[in-house]
Order: C-alpha cells, then sequence, then structure tokens
C-alpha cells in the first residue's frame, strides 16, 4: 500500500505535468522525424564553383559530367581566382575546380593533366564526402578518356587489366540514413526520459522539503524509490514503443530481428537510465544540479559517445576507452543489430551482459546510500 | 508510562555540538512546549525524536520503543510537521490526505470517516477538490495537520507550526489541537509565540544545547526572582530612554504598547519610576505590579 | 529637494489583474519617521500594494507618491529612495556576512568614497562582530534578519518596506530588531512593516487593516483599541474545560479564544449570566470577570469576522 501511495501520487502529477506530457510523446517523434528526414549524410546537390581557364569541349564534358550524377552541383561558373576565393569564404561553395588552359590539347596529346580542386575544409564532414564522389567522378571520366584514345589508336579491345569494384552493402543498402539514425534516437530518448525525470522527480522533494514529511513515515526506502520509479518506467516504456512504431510503419525501418529481445534489450536499458537518474539524485540536492549531472553522465554521452552520430572508430584512444562504460553504446548495438542485422542473443549476449550488469549496479549502490536521513 | 523519554541526547554537526546531553520525559496528554532562542537546537532535537535525524549519542525511547536502535518502529504511531512543511502543490485537498493515508496504511472507510471529521475541523470541506498551490498559508497549514493527523497518532510533532501564519487561522489551528487533546493526544511542539506557551502543560527551555529548566508555566513563572512592573505612559520611547537610563538597558523593554520593567523591589522603584516620569514630563497612564508571563521567564533565563 | 513631510500617499489606489480586483481604492497618508503597520491575511493584496509602492508594479488606478516621486511615472526615481526588506530572501546563504555587506552597497549603489563607512557601520548596528567572515547560512535566524536590514539600508533610504521581517525569530532577537527600527524611525525613515505578530503591530505608529483588497480600517493601536467592542476576561481555575464548555457555546455568549491561559470572550448582549451558569456547571471556579479594552488580535479577529465565512 505505501508502495501504492507513492506511485499514485506521482502518476497524478505526471498526468497534471503539462511539460512532462509533452517530453514523452512529442519529443521522441520530433527526434525522430528530424533525425531521419532532416539530418542526413547522404550529400546532395553540394554546392561547387568551376574557374575553367579552358573553355573547350573537352572541359566542357568533364564540367557536364561532374554535375550529372546529382551529388555535386555546379553553381558558380567564376572567370578569376578572387572569385573563388570570396565563394569559399562564405561558404557559398564547398568545392571548387580550377581547370588549366591547356586542358584539351594536353588530353589529345595524350599527356597528363591536372585539375585543382579546393575544398571547404571548414565544414569538413561534407567535403570530405563531396571530394570523395568528386575523386570517383573526374578517375572515372580519366578512364574513359583512356578507352577513347586508345579506340582512336585502333585498339578497340583494350587489354589494360580493369579492376571493377563491385560493392554491395549489406544491412542498409540504400545506406538510408534513418535506419542508422533510429537506434540512435531511441537510445537518448529512453536515457533522458529515464534518467531527466527520475532524478527531478526525487530532488524535487528534496529541495521543496516534502521529503521530510515522507521519511517521518513507516515507508521503507525501497518503497520510496519503486515507488518513484514505476510510472517513469511505464512511461518510458511506452515512448520505446512508440518510436519502434513510428521507425518502423512510419519511416519502414526493418525488424529483421526478435522484436521480444528488442523490448528486453530497451527494458534493461530503461534500468541503467534510471541507475543514472537515481544516481544523480543522491549527489545533489537542487533539481537544476541533479539535471546538470544527468546530462553530464547520461544524455551527452549516449549522444557523442555511442556510436550514434560519431563513429567510435575514429575518436582517439583514451575517448575510445571511455565509451565502453557508456550504455547507450551497447543498446544501439542491440538495436542495430535486431533491426537490421537480424541478429540474436547468441551474438549479442555481451551487450545484454553489459547492460544487465550496469543496470544493477547503478540500481542498488545508490539505494543502500540513500538511508532515510537528514544530515 | 511515559510517551517520551530522552536520556542524554547528543548530536554535533562537525564541530558544533547542538544538543549536548538532553534530558527530557513526556507524558500522555501533555501539551509539552519547547523553548529556545534561535539557534538553540530545537528543530534538530525535533528531527532526531521524528525519526528524520540520526543522533550521534544517547537514548530515546517514544511509546516505549527505542528509537535509536530501531528509528522507525515507532513512526506508525507519530505524527511529524516539519518547520519547512510542504504539501504537493499539485495534488487537490483530498489527493493530499489521500496520499498520506496510504503511506500509513490506513484502510479506506477508516480513511473515509477520518477525512470527513478533519475537513470539518478544518474547515476545508468546500474546497476539497481545490489544488494546495491554489490555498492560503493558513488554509494550507490547516492541512498539513490534518494530513499528519490522519493515522491518530499518539504523538504530535509540531515545528513552528503557526509561523506566518494570520491570528485567525492560529486561533482555528489550535483549536483542531485542543479536540485532539481531549481525546488523548499528546503533543510536542517548538514555537516562537509565547502565548502558545503559556497554555501549555509544561515547557523546556533549551539553551546552550541543553535544557536549562523545564516545569508547568506557573512553577516557572514562580521562579521568576524579580518584580514585574508594567507602566503605560504617554510617549514609551521617551519613557523608555529615560527609565533605561536608571534601571539598566536589559530591564526596560517594550511589550507591545507597554513597559516592562524588571525591577529588584516593586516598593522603592515605583517612587522612583513616578519621579523621574514627571520630571520630564511624560504622562503616565497606568503603572502597576503584575505577575511575570512566559516572555519575561524566557527572557529572563537566556540573558 | 527638502524631504515631504507626508512621506507616502495613496489616493483610490486599484490594482487589477484581468477581472481580480487585487487592490481595491485604497487611501492613506503616512508621515515621515512613522512606523506603519501594514495587517491582513495572506491574500489581502497587502503584497501587491507593497509592490505598487515600491515601484515595481504599476497601479491600474488612483494615484500615489512615495518621497514625492509618483507612482507609475517615476518608478526609478522611486527605487533609489526606498529599501526593501523580506523574511524570506535577502541575502545569498553562500556568501559571508561581509561579502552581502559589499554586494549590497556595490548595486544600490553607494558613491565608493562612503562604502567603507557604511560598511563599519552596518557591522556596528547588527551587531555581527566576530562573525562578519562567518557564510550567511550558518549565522541564527535573528542576526540574518539585522544583516538583512542594514544591507537594506546601504543607501540610506528614505522609506523602508519590512515584509514579515520577524517570522520565526524568537521575542529576544525580535526586541532588538525593533530597536534598530525604533532608531531608524527617529531619524526620519518612515518604515511600512507588515506582520502576522499582534504584539509587533503594537509597536507601529499607526496601522492599517486590510481583507479582500479593501482598507478596513487605520488608526493608531490605541484609536483601534478603544474603538472595538469590549471584552470580557475570563479568569478560572481548569481553563481547559472552561475553553471546551464555553466554546461550545459561541453561538450563544460570542466568539471565545484564549489569551494565554485566560479566556477572551466578545459578547452578545446578555452573555455574561449564560458564562456564569456554564461555568459552574463545569465546575470550574471563576477566579475574576473583567472588561477589558481587546488585544489588536481581538481587533484584527473582530473586523475580519465579519461578513467572512
Amino acid at each position: 500500500m505505501r508502495f501504492a501511495a507513492i506511485f499514485i501520487k506521482e502518476a497524478i502529477l505526471i498526468t497534471r505535468d503539462k511539460r512532462t506530457l509533452f517530453l514523452t510523446v512529442v519529443f521522441p517523434v520530433f527526434m525522430l522525424l528530424l533525425y531521419s528526414y532532416g539530418v542526413t549524410y547522404d550529400i546532395k546537390n553540394t554546392s561547387t564553383a568551376i574557374l575553367d581557364y579552358s573553355g573547350t569541349p573537352a572541359s566542357r564534358d568533364l564540367i557536364q559530367k561532374l554535375n550529372a550524377a546529382g551529388y555535386l552541383t555546379v553553381n558558380y561558373n567564376v572567370t578569376n581566382y578572387e572569385e573563388i576565393y570570396e565563394l569559399l569564404i562564405t561558404g557559398r561553395v564547398i568545392l571548387a575546380f580550377i581547370i588549366p588552359p591547356d586542358f584539351e590539347e594536353q588530353i589529345n596529346a595524350g599527356r597528363k593533366t591536372q585539375i585543382q580542386v579546393i575544398a571547404n575544409g571548414s565544414d569538413a564532414n561534407t567535403a570530405n564526402v563531396a571530394l570523395g564522389y568528386q575523386a570517383a567522378i573526374i578517375s572515372s571520366y580519366g578512364a574513359e578518356l583512356v578507352r577513347k584514345n586508345l579506340a582512336l589508336n585502333g585498339l578497340v579491345q583494350p587489354s589494360i587489366p580493369n579492376i571493377q569494384e563491385r560493392t554491395r552493402v549489406w544491412y542498409n543498402p540504400e545506406m538510408k540514413s534513418t535506419f542508422f539514425v533510429a537506434p540512435g534516437v531511441m537510445a537518448v530518448v529512453v536515457m533522458l526520459l529515464g534518467s531527466l525525470l527520475t532524478a527531478t522527480s526525487i530532488v524535487k522533494e528534496k529541495e521543496s522539503g516534502t521529503i521530510e514529511m515522507l521519511i517521518s513515515t513507516p515507508i521503507k526506502s525501497l518503497e520510496l524509490i519503486a515507488g518513484k520509479m514505476a510510472p517513469y518506467i511505464i512511461v518510458s516504456f511506452i515512448d520505446v514503443l512508440i518510436v519502434i512504431v513510428v521507425a518502423s510503419l512510419g519511416l519502414g525501418v526493418p525488424i529483421k530481428g526478435n522484436l521480444f529481445l528488442l523490448l528486453a534489450g530497451s527494458l534493461l536499458y530503461l534500468v541503467c537510465a534510471l541507475g543514472i537518474g537515481l544516481f544523480a539524485s543522491t549527489i545533489t540536492t537542487t533539481v537544476s544540479s541533479a539535471q546538470v549531472v544527468v546530462v553530464f553522465a547520461g544524455l551527452l554521452p549516449s549522444i557523442l559517445l555511442s556510436g550514434f552520430i560519431f563513429p567510435i572508430e575514429s575518436m582517439p584512444a583514451f575517448v575510445q576507452a571511455i565509451t565502453y562504460i557508456v550504455p547507450a553504446k551497447y543498446f544501439i548495438a542491440i538495436l542495430r543489430g535486431i533491426f537490421l542485422k537480424g541478429i540474436g542473443l547468441n551474438i549479442l549476449w555481451p551487450q545484454f551482459l553489459f547492460l544487465l550488469v550496469f543496470g544493477l549496479m547503478m540500481l542498488l549502490l545508490p539505494a543502500s546510500k540513500f538511508n532515510k536521513r537528514i544530515d | 508510562m511515559p510517551i517520551v523519554e530522552v536520556i542524554n541526547l547528543r548530536k554535533s554537526f562537525g564541530d558544533v555540538a547542538a544538543l549536548n546531553g538532553v534530558n527530557l520525559t513526556i507524558n500522555r496528554g501533555e501539551a509539552f512546549c519547547l523553548l529556545g532562542p534561535d539557534g538553540a537546537g530545537k528543530t534538530t532535537f525535533l528531527r532526531i525524536l521524528a525519526g528524520v535525524m540520526a543522533a550521534n549519542s544517547g537514548e530515546i525511547r517514544i511509546l516505549d520503543q527505542d528509537i535509536i536502535k530501531h528509528p522507525d518502529a515507532a513512526k506508525q504511531s507519530i505524527g511529524y510537521l516539519s518547520q519547512r512543511f510542504s504539501l504537493y502543490p499539485d495534488l487537490t485537498v483530498a489527493e493530499n490526505i489521500d496520499f498520506y493515508s496510504r503511506l500509513f496504511k490506513i484502510s479506506r472507510q477508516d480513511n473515509q470517516i477520518r477525512k470527513e471529521r478533519l475537513l470539518e475541523f478544518s474547515r476545508l470541506g468546500p474546497y476539497v477538490n481545490r489544488r494546495t498551490k491554489h490555498l492560503s498559508g493558513g488554509m494550507k497549514q490547516k492541512l498539513a495537520l490534518s494530513c499528519a493527523l490522519i493515522h491518530t497518532p499518539k504523538l504530535l510533532i509540531l515545528d513552528e507550526p503557526t509561523t506566518g501564519v494570520d491570528p485567525i487561522s492560529r486561533r482555528e489551528f489550535w483549536k483542531i489541537l485542543y479536540d485532539f487533546l481531549a481525546d488523548g493526544l499528546t503533543i510536542l511542539f517548538a514555537t516562537p509565540y509565547m502565548d502558545e506557551a503559556e497554555r501549555a502543560s509544561r515547557v523546556a527551555l533549551l539553551y546552550g544545547g541543553q535544557i536549562i529548566n523545564c516545569d508547568t508555566p506557573e512553577n516557572l513563572k514562580r521562579q521568576f526572582k524579580y518584580h514585574l512592573a508594567e507602566l503605560i505612559t504617554d510617549d514609551n520611547r521617551q519613557s523608555r530612554q529615560l527609565l533605561q537610563d536608571k534601571f539598566g538597558r536589559n530591564n526596560v523593554v517594550f511589550f507591545g504598547d507597554k513597559l516592562h520593567l524588571k525591577l529588584e523591589d516593586y516598593q522603592t522603584a515605583n517612587s522612583q519610576i513616578q519621579q523621574i516620569l514627571q520630571e520630564n514630563r511624560v504622562n503616565i497612564v497606568s503603572l502597576e505590579q503584575i505577575a511575570p508571563g512566559m516572555e519575561d521567564v524566557f527572557v529572563d533565563a537566556i540573558a | 529637494m527638502p524631504l515631504p513631510e507626508i512621506s507616502v500617499e495613496v489616493s483610490n489606489l486599484t490594482r487589477k489583474f484581468g477581472d481580480f480586483i487585487a487592490v481595491d481604492d485604497i487611501s492613506f497618508k503616512v508621515k515621515r519617521g512613522e512606523v506603519f503597520g501594514f495587517l491582513g491575511p495572506n491574500g489581502a493584496g497587502k503584497s501587491t500594494t507593497i509592490r505598487m509602492l515600491c515601484g515595481i508594479i504599476p497601479p491600474t488606478g488612483g494615484t500615489g507618491r512615495v518621497g514625492g516621486y509618483s507612482l507609475g511615472e517615476e518608478n526609478m526615481k522611486i527605487k533609489s529612495i526606498i529599501g526593501y526588506m523580506s523574511q524570506k530572501f535577502s541575502l545569498y546563504d553562500d556568501l559571508t556576512a561581509l561579502e552581502n555587506l559589499d554586494f549590497f552597497s556595490g548595486i544600490y549603489p553607494v558613491p565608493r568614497n562612503l562604502r567603507q563607512n557604511r560598511i563599519e557601520e552596518a557591522l556596528e548596528i547588527s551587531r555581527l562582530g566576530s562573525r562578519q567572515d562567518d557564510i550567511t547560512a550558518t549565522l541564527p535566524v535573528g542576526l540574518k534578519q539585522r544583516l538583512a536590514l542594514v544591507c537594506s539600508l546601504m543607501h540610506r533610504p528614505e522609506v523602508l518596506f519590512l515584509d514579515e521581517p520577524t517570522a520565526g525569530v524568537d521575542p529576544i532577537s525580535r526586541r532588538e530588531f525593533w530597536e534598530l527600527i525604533y532608531r531608524l524611525s527617529e531619524s526620519g525613515v518612515t518604515v511600512f512593516v507588515t506582520t502576522h505578530y499582534m504584539d509587533e503591530a503594537e509597536h507601529c505608529d499607526r496601522i492599517a487593516l486590510i481583507n479582500a483588497g479593501k482598507l478596513i480600517t487605520i488608526g493608531s493601536p490605541k484609536q483601534l483599541k478603544s474603538n472595538g467592542q469590549k471584552i470580557l476576561e475570563i479568569d478560572c481555575s481548569n481553563w481547559q474545560s472552561a475553553f471546551e464548555i464555553l466554546r461550545k457555546s459561541e453561538g450563544v455568549i460570542g466568539e471565545c479564544s484564549l489569551f494565554g491561559t485566560k479566556i477572551h470572550i466578545m459578547p452578545k448582549p446578555y452573555a455574561e449570566t449564560e458564562i456564569v451558569k456554564l461555568l459552574s456547571s463545569a465546575g470550574c471556579d471563576l477566579i475574576s470577570k473583567r472588561e477589558v479594552m481587546p488585544s489588536l488580535e481581538d481587533v484584527f479577529v473582530s473586523f475580519l469576522s465579519r461578513g467572512t465565512e
């Protein structure tokens, strides 16, 4: 009954707190849609400038090829170097190509020629990808030139060894960002709700003084903590379901693996999030400081160090070491595994184990510290 | 068997000894008042008894349970209203009471009956579905009291329960308490209001971490060694100025719109007072010897 | 500009929040150096009135002047000549007492060359003494009150507003606090106080009683008490049972309340005989029965119970 007392009270307060409701229902869907449609790692229509000193059919041919694939868009045809400088510094182009005046002559003579490519490094990500594309385009153009040349010289069947690259992308054939992003969004959302709301709710009682009245009753620490967490477990779990439904039915993310395993993993991760919230509430006395702890210990790592946005492999070694204690990393691995790869417990057991251990530790350690005393 | 027995209670915060060997007994049905200057340790003491703070050493028995060893043992029979008490602003009056009711495992039927009684006493009936944040200070206090009484405790601990509450609500608050006292409740309360101390069964003065005196208000007043004069004049401030020069700064104090003078002997002082005031053309409205009140006792004990 | 004789005056002062009338057509004048008490239940409009007088919110109707400056139009000037102290928060708990003094002398602002002097004076008046370097949160409540008071005085305001300044403070500290108030009043500072302590209300030169936004009555404590209904004071043995019995018959004899261990009754006509009967039936020996002037609390209660629940 005492557990029920706390549970009912929390439930009433949650339903009356407009902000929490908003956070619970609207936020996850919003984030999912935002990241899926709004944010994409696929490059399209990268703004490009061309300085064509040559002005010949050959150079125009090259320019047309650069434009054709849709990854690059030639927005500016400039006539001097200053303009290129201007466009780059104002960020209006990511790439600039400078074609030398003797381009056609060199090609027709079968000699090597160079094209200068300047990239706007202040947006390194985009520039990198764009460079990749342009390199592919130009080298394929180059290869085609070679073939044409050889054919012109009578060698129709080139005996040049030809390595053809055949790429197949497994798990996410169209390399759709959505599929990549949805698991990450789930991890962030669950962490946010599970830890932030729990921590806030417990610390608010400390701040307002209601905790003193609570402690003076016969309630046990366990009943208090369990009663406070239970509504947030339910709320967070509802959110997990919302995200799964929106992602799979709305955005087309497939669920190749076992749905129940997915839910089980979500539950374990939720326990970790709650644990972090509980931890934050035992070491702070004001709501704002509890929120800071949750953001640094829970939220930020789940965004920055989980592999959600930034690949872990590219991080320096000591940072990679830190990622080993970020629950979100394991959860995202589980999600991606079940959503996209369809694998099961036999492969994912290390991730499940980590979440289990982490979760239990985070719950039991602070709980024992939560002795019912004001001091 | 006394309701509360405290033996040699000690509590320190770092180097500061808040309670330095407190001894106390409270009997059933008493309205027991704890007085003391700010920072004397009253809140600390009440918190330890309510089981909300741990003591460093000593013995406490409440309803014959050893509270030091088993702090939770008596909680079902204790009601506590902390100084910074707070209710949940977004819950209604009824929801707040129901919450505490469940915490104390009161059955639904009992809850119904008691809730009605408490709401009637505190005249909160018409506001049953109003959220706490829309109640006035006095109403919140009465609601908090109702929540602390829903489980019909045997001992009620109140830490300055009527501070900041308007006089009407204060009277109503005490009316509720008197009814429960008549039914056998024991109350332990700290208060800055001397008139509440006047009405206590016994008063304990806490000072320097110890109980320096503990007795009924009548006995405490009898121990007052001096004569007390009450003086009303046309110009209190000037009178005070003049008389302080003669009798000492601490012995002439304001009491509302009157002056209280602490004197060795009233007879000799009487003529002196009249002389000084007449010389300075201050008109005396009344001058008489009175019995000391709790405030006089308190100030005398602490000074 | 020489200081005006009337320090604060309001005429038909009104403040509405949407349809809700928080302050309803209030008028009064306060002389320079007066200690003026503002009494009333919570939510009666006291804080709103004070906020208007401090220039924090403008009135929606009526006019007022504080220190000669007009309300609503010269709010910035008003703010420069008033001080405000509230019980709940005036000081930064994490700073030391001295740091708080420094802070307040900086923000009001006090001219630099005067700061050191004022701070020293403040320390002396408040008798902080050796505790000036203690963290404010560790100071006892009475000392904190005095510190908050001197902080609000750093810029030598003409009018001082005190919002429940001594709530929860023990009688000794309260007396010392009022000593300071008197000294201020004597030096020409007008002091506005809101309080729930009726004995403090007695210290005021004049009192205004506010309820539901309206000014109910105004006058010196003496005036209010002599105009109020006389109280019947009963002193008897076994006051608890006596009170029980008398309370049950409030409808017949009049409202009963406790004053110390004596019982105060606002007697209805012919109540006395009934009271004597009830007391003897309860077995209580009547020690004395006399008519006394109502205390301010009685006055307060009788005004407020008229026409309310």
